[in-house]
């Protein structure tokens, strides 16, 4: 379990820095797989519904939410380097004291062991994610970082032992899955009309 | 006697590691490529030659690959390679120093040739290991606090045996310490060492005007320093090998170093090198990547 | 009952993707909408709680929402006919994207349903974050730049509002332990509840929730959302899904300690209303001037809420109070757009010497909706104001009187520009009657409810009123 924490932590600080967009993707899908593995480590019993949720995980997060995102590029035809309104150095810097502080955070918050580890983890990647989400020029890295965001809080959840019955948690799933459908849908036709994906030109709705 | 042993060990490593790393990425970009123990042959032939040395050097250039041989020498007699029992226990900060006075002494003889590519190399060097050198002493800090030990010796092998080695800090610092490999080592991702091309070349536009036995000991130094590292990281990750007893430990040894060695000509030969510009980035991630580790220690 | 009622809309649905001609469409809509609304009154009568499984239950509180909520959806649905009607003569849009308008119309009040018969919280939190996605494709339903715009702030933004409240969610589950996250365990158990992670919770309930509510500062995506959106559906996602927002908040509610949740409510509230304030005297758009309207009404209701004592069925009571009257000016609102062929302020004027009707409906919900007697909002603002004095928050209390004064001179100078003076070149067409019928009863109801709160309403928003108190 703590292995998989920091791997998903590794792999969003990737997603964080690397500057290619098929390979954020590639990361996120990987987020996905590892997720999947929680609950089987979380809660194993009943184990079909440990499965259920785990197919349900690689499903959304691993393969479907990936293939939008690629069809989004392909389609697109979006460069393939993130643009970011701040330097890679000043966001690499940035997630490191985001996560420092969630760190910090839980430490102060009463938080031990296991628990706080993934606590902490949790927090840092929906950090990054916002931070994904405030910087980023191009609309497809903030959906990344949205679902990086999502899967942050997942990883939140999931180690601070929260459970819902089966529909619900099926319903999380759906629910983020239809978003990241949308915006996809969004980012084609916002591509189609405004024949740019940069977010920094849309701003003609303002007081 | 044990003294000797350890150093030779590292000496008779330090080739064949730089071999293994060639030869895997040769097998691995499809090409048959030289012997693993082709570095001792060009070793042999170096030490055979004669010096040529610039009219405008002067003694310091004499003095730089003897310094840089003798520093590589008594760093690796503080590192552990087959037990936690080290001819020389040093300090974690003397280390570090020492770890510098190669590359001081490398960087002045770059400069005093007077040749354009020397100083060329010389300041790339100083600027990447200046980016460096945050993140050594920060993961070398966090090391110290997980191993509650302050000699290298002592630290690296982190957790006692018996015990789950691979809390995530461990994993996390091991990272960092490979990151940290890649660029003081002068591998790919931040330098190419089989490079020919003066104008990209980083450590080895430095060296370009030794030659003879002065190269020779040279790169006999920076394979025992490509050994040294790939001890701590590997000490790092499996701990229990260095408490095996020594029949069993020499080998286990020489495995561990063979597969870093693997390790890294898989990185070089799946990575292209980065532009100089991205060179700092790396090394900031390297420098998150300890301080993570230590936040994560802190908070566990 | 509750499978009868979450029939109905997919019944809408199903109508809707059968319908060859959109008034076919529209038609089934609002069939199904009567449907709804017949249920939710029945339920509302009937003093037995509905329950379906663990996860619905519909108790008096839902009741009522969910009459706001069918009501709403039914005088739309009406106005919808008539609205697309205009649109399709006009050319602006297409047969297809009406009939598209109503399937996602239908789903958007399914999840709106689930919302307020949702028993467990976090079922209520996907039913939530279903409404976002069910209302994003409604604004962008012309499929303008603008329009898309709107709905990419929109669901990226409540997006991350509502994964907020998610966390919030978890902090909850974390502070329950073996409680189930249902609203009527949770308020039992509230003295065993782990103190820490309730404030926590309840912090991120506020900033997710209150996301999707539109309180300021995380208001940014509500202007544009509800002025890019069709007339009808403006009406809808401004009149109803705000208020289910805050019945998630609501919930929870009972279980936090008032003492850390009064002032945090207060803020936003107050915040909610000084924002709408300042930004509605540069606005040049008539639908983004009504969105505003909505931030400040949410705004006063969370206010109402956090003065609590008095205060507190005065806020419910005003959340029926904004529905009516806001949603009688998105109504009318869309009407002169589609009339004028414009959004802009300065290009409507002249309205009730070219078509009283209109006039009188527009200066009507402008006067309710800024709390003038003898409209039902002034019975519901001056009980907060009234509250907050008995609660002693004296300074707070001023500064929401002069905040809504600002307010109530900025409506009626626009409302005045608009409603008054001379007529335009062009006249102005009969109204279209499918239109305005809604808002005409709309306009009625507000009266009523300002000349006349019902004993048996004032009687429920007094039970009610204890049930959303804090601990």
């Amino acid at each position: 379990m703590n292995t998989i924490t920091i791997l998903l932590l590794l792999l969003g600080f990737h997603i964080a820095v690397t500057e290619r967009i098929p390979t954020a993707i590639r990361s996120l899908a990987a987020q996905g797989a590892l997720l999947a593995l929680l609950p089987f480590l979380a809660s194993p019993r009943p184990l079909w519904r440990a499965a259920a949720l785990g197919f349900a995980t690689v499903a959304v997060k691993s393969v479907a939410i990936p293939a939008i995102l690629t069809h989004a590029v392909s389609r697109l035809e979006i460069k393939r380097e993130t643009e970011s309104l701040v330097s890679t150095k000043t966001s690499v810097l940035l997630t490191g004291v985001l996560s420092l502080s969630a760190f910090v955070a839980c430490a102060r918050f009463g938080l031990s062991g296991q628990d706080q580890l993934g606590a902490a983890a949790g927090l840092t990647l929906l950090f990054s994610g916002l931070l994904m989400m405030t910087t980023r020029v191009k609309a497809i890295t903030q959906v990344i970082g949205f679902v990086v965001l999502e899967n942050g809080i997942f990883l939140f959840g999931a180690s601070s032992g929260s459970e819902f019955t089966l529909p619900i948690e099926l319903g999380i799933f759906l629910d983020l899955f239809v978003a990241v459908f949308l915006m996809g849908i969004l980012m084609l036709k916002i591509q189609r009309t405004f024949t740019h994906m940069d977010v920094r030109k849309i701003h003609t709705l303002k007081d | 006697m044990k003294f000797v042993a350890h150093i030779t060990l590292f000496i008779l490593l330090g080739p064949l590691l730089v071999g293994v790393v060639r030869k895997t990425k040769a097998f691995l970009s499809c090409r048959q490529g030289a012997s693993v123990f082709q570095p001792f042959l060009d070793l042999w032939k170096l030490f055979r030659r004669g010096i040529v040395r610039s009219t405008s050097a002067s003694w310091v250039f004499d003095l730089s690959a003897p310094v840089v041989l003798g520093a590589s020498l008594v760093l690796a007699a503080a590192t552990p390679l087959w037990s936690r029992e080290v001819p020389l226990p040093m300090h974690f900060i003397l280390f570090l120093y020492l770890m510098a006075l190669p590359r001081f002494f490398q960087t002045l003889a770059g400069l005093d040739t007077g040749s354009a590519f020397g100083g060329l190399g010389s300041s790339r060097e100083v600027a990447v290991s200046a980016m460096a050198e945050p993140a050594l002493i920060l993961s070398f800090c966090g090391l110290a606090y997980l191993g509650g030990a302050d000699t290298v010796s002592g630290m690296v092998a982190v957790v006692p045996p018996g015990r789950i080695p691979w809390r995530p800090e461990v994993i996390l610092l091991a990272g960092t310490m490979f990151l940290l490999l890649l660029a003081e080592n002068a591998r790919i991702p931040v330098d190419d060492p089989a490079t020919h091309l003066e104008l990209t070349m980083i450590h080895e536009a430095m060296v370009l005007d030794h030659a003879g036995v002065d190269l020779a000991m040279i790169q006999l130094a920076s394979g025992v320093r490509l050994v040294l590292f790939s001890a701590i990281v590997s000490g790092i990750l499996f701990p229990q090998a260095l408490s095996l007893p020594t029949f069993l430990a020499i080998p286990a040894a020489v495995v561990k170093v063979v597969l870093s060695g693997a390790l890294i000509g898989a990185v070089e030969a799946g990575m292209a090198r980065m532009k100089l510009s991205r060179v700092a980035s790396y090394l900031l991630i390297a420098t998150v990547l300890a301080a993570i580790a230590l936040s994560v220690r802190y908070a566990g | 009952m509750i499978p009868l009622l979450l029939l109905s809309p997919v019944a809408g649905v199903i109508l809707a993707l059968l319908a060859r001609a959109p008034w076919q469409a529209a038609l089934g809509t609002a069939a199904c909408a009567a449907g709804l609304l017949s249920g939710a009154v029945i339920q509302g009568m009937s003093p037995r709680v509905a329950a379906w499984g663990d996860l619905l239950r519909l108790d008096e509180l839902g009741s009522y929402f969910l009459l706001i909520v069918a009501g709403i959806h039914f005088l739309c649905s009406v106005s919808a006919y008539g609205y697309f009607r205009r649109e399709l003569e006009g050319g602006h849009i297409g047969p297809a994207k009406v009939r598209m308008y109503h399937v996602w119309t239908n789903l958007f009040v399914l999840s709106m349903v689930v919302v307020v018969c949702s028993h467990h919280l976090a079922l209520q939190w996907v039913a939530v974050e279903a409404t976002t996605l069910f209302s994003a494709p409604l604004i962008y339903l012309h499929g303008d730049r603008r329009g898309m715009e709107a709905a990419w702030k929109y669901l990226l933004i409540c997006s991350v509002g509502i994964a907020f409240a998610f966390l919030g969610i978890i902090f909850l589950s974390r502070a329950a332990g073996d409680i189930p996250l249902t609203y009527t365990a949770l308020p039992l158990a509230a003295k065993r509840l782990d103190p820490r992670f309730l404030r926590l919770a309840f912090l991120f309930f506020l900033v997710g929730y209150g996301t999707k509510m539109g309180l300021a500062p995380m208001h940014t995506w509500l202007p544009d959302a509800h002025s890019q959106a069709p007339g009808p559906a403006s009406a809808m996602l401004s009149g109803v899904l705000l208020n289910c927002a805050l019945l998630s908040i609501l919930r929870v509610a009972p279980a936090i300690p008032g003492a850390y949740a009064s002032p945090l409510l207060i803020l936003f509230g107050i915040l909610s209303i000084a924002v709408p304030a300042l930004l509605v005297a540069v606005q040049r758009d008539i639908k983004r001037l009504l969105a505003f309207s909505s931030i400040e009404n949410m705004g006063i209701v969370v206010l109402g809420l956090g003065f609590g004592g008095a205060a507190r069925p005065a806020a419910l009571l005003h959340v029926l109070n904004h529905s009516v009257a806001k949603v009688l000016l998105f109504l009318v609102a869309g009407d002169l757009i589609l009339r004028f062929g414009t959004q802009k302020i300065r290009h409507i004027h002249g309205i009730l010497r070219e078509s009283p009707l209109r006039g009188v409906l527009l200066f009507g919900g402008i006067l309710a909706i800024t709390g003038s007697p003898p409209f039902g909002a002034f019975w519901s603002e001056f009980g907060i104001l009234v509250g907050g004095i008995a609660g002693g928050h004296l300074a707070v209390s001023l500064v929401y009187l002069i905040l809504l004064a600002i307010l109530f001179g900025s409506f009626l100078m626009y409302g005045s520009d608009m409603v008054f003076g001379e007529g335009v070149p062009r006249k102005l067409s009969g109204p279209e009657l499918w239109c305005l019928l809604p808002a005409c009863v709309l306009l009625l109801a507000s009266l009523w409810l300002g000349l006349h709160v019902p004993s048996g309403l004032y009687k429920t928003l007094e039970r009610l009123s204890i049930v959303v108190a804090f601990s």
